[in-house]
């Protein structure tokens, strides 16, 4: 047992920092709880505000930037990327998403969408916390 | 002595392409649904085995080697901005513990895992400029569990790989 003794302290470590920080992400908010408010998803492009868009309409978006292009679509209250000329595909493998928190991100062409909500705002709420 | 260089050198080239082949067997395996950016990190698996039989230099090449090369061969120079970062993180903290000592190869291994997640998540968001806090405690959450589960997998695996390399280069020099 002695031979293990630096190898179970650390993972000890490991899972107290696993867990603490799960706690404390579901303490402060819980990304994944959809809510009944209205539902938006927001397009950031270059960690700037792209657009925002309403998930109860229906609709498809373009977006081309320098790096290359992106659609996005709005089908039943969720949004997905339904095509992109990125090498890895990882926008389109994500699917559709519609759960308040949950994202797509495109990492090549500095893409990213979140579902958000419009009744309260998370952010400033939980900046208050965190800080 | 120089024959022993010699194996070491033909080993790193071999657990390269062993790298290569794992990566691109991991490109086809997707958990994008189930959680955008998770991978297994099999190509560790050849990082840890040339530490451990090679030596940190041999390591530290084999690391460098596979980022490069899988990006030009199934990538694009953002996926080796990610893969670089992740490397060179997760080599630094098994290379650390590797000096102090007295850590297991699983052990090791879950922590170059979950280092490997953390400096990829600091290039996203470095180069998306993209920060929610309070959203991304629960994504670092999830690819610390994660990249300690991949760790101890491909950790256990070096485990039984190792010692049976060694025997071989041992004989070899004998010889």
């Amino acid at each position: 047992m002695a031979e293990y003794k630096k190898d179970i302290i650390l993972i000890s470590f490991v899972l107290l920092i696993i867990i603490s920080l799960f706690t404390v992400s579901f303490t402060i908010g819980d990304p994944g709880k959809s809510t009944n408010g209205k539902k938006n998803a927001a397009i950031y492009i270059n960690g700037e505000l792209y657009e925002k868009i309403d998930l109860n309409e229906d609709k498809e978006i373009r977006i081309d930037t320098a790096k290359g292009y992106n659609i996005i679509s709005v089908k039943n209250g969720e949004i997905s990327v339904t095509g992109a000329d990125c090498p890895g595909g990882t926008c389109i493998n994500t699917g559709a998403i519609h759960e308040n928190g949950s994202f797509i991100a495109c990492l090549p062409h500095e893409l990213f969408i979140r579902v958000e909500t419009d009744d309260h705002d998370k952010e400033d709420e939980l900046d208050a916390v965190a800080y | 002595m120089r024959s022993h260089i010699n194996g070491k050198i033909a080993i790193t080239g071999v657990l390269l392409s062993l790298a290569l082949i794992l990566s691109y067997v991991e490109s086809l395996i997707s958990f994008d649904s189930v959680f955008p950016g998770i991978k297994l990190g099999l190509s560790n698996l050849a990082v840890i085995t040339a530490l451990f039989v090679s030596g940190p230099v041999y390591g530290l090449a084999i690391c460098i080697l596979k980022s490069l090369l899988t990006s030009l061969l199934f990538g694009s120079m953002t996926s080796f901005i990610y893969s670089i970062c992740g490397a060179l993180f997760s080599f630094a903290v098994m290379f650390l513990l590797y000096i102090i000592g007295g850590f297991h190869i699983p052990v090791i291994s879950v922590a170059g895992g979950i280092f490997h997640n953390l400096g990829q998540f600091i290039a996203a968001v470095y180069i998306t400029k993209t920060f929610i806090p309070g959203f991304y405690l629960f994504y670092v959450a999830i690819l610390l569990a994660a990249g300690s589960i991949s760790g101890a997998i491909t950790g256990f695996i070096a485990n039984l790989c190792v010692p049976k390399i060694k025997k071989i280069i041992s004989k070899e020099g004998e010889s």
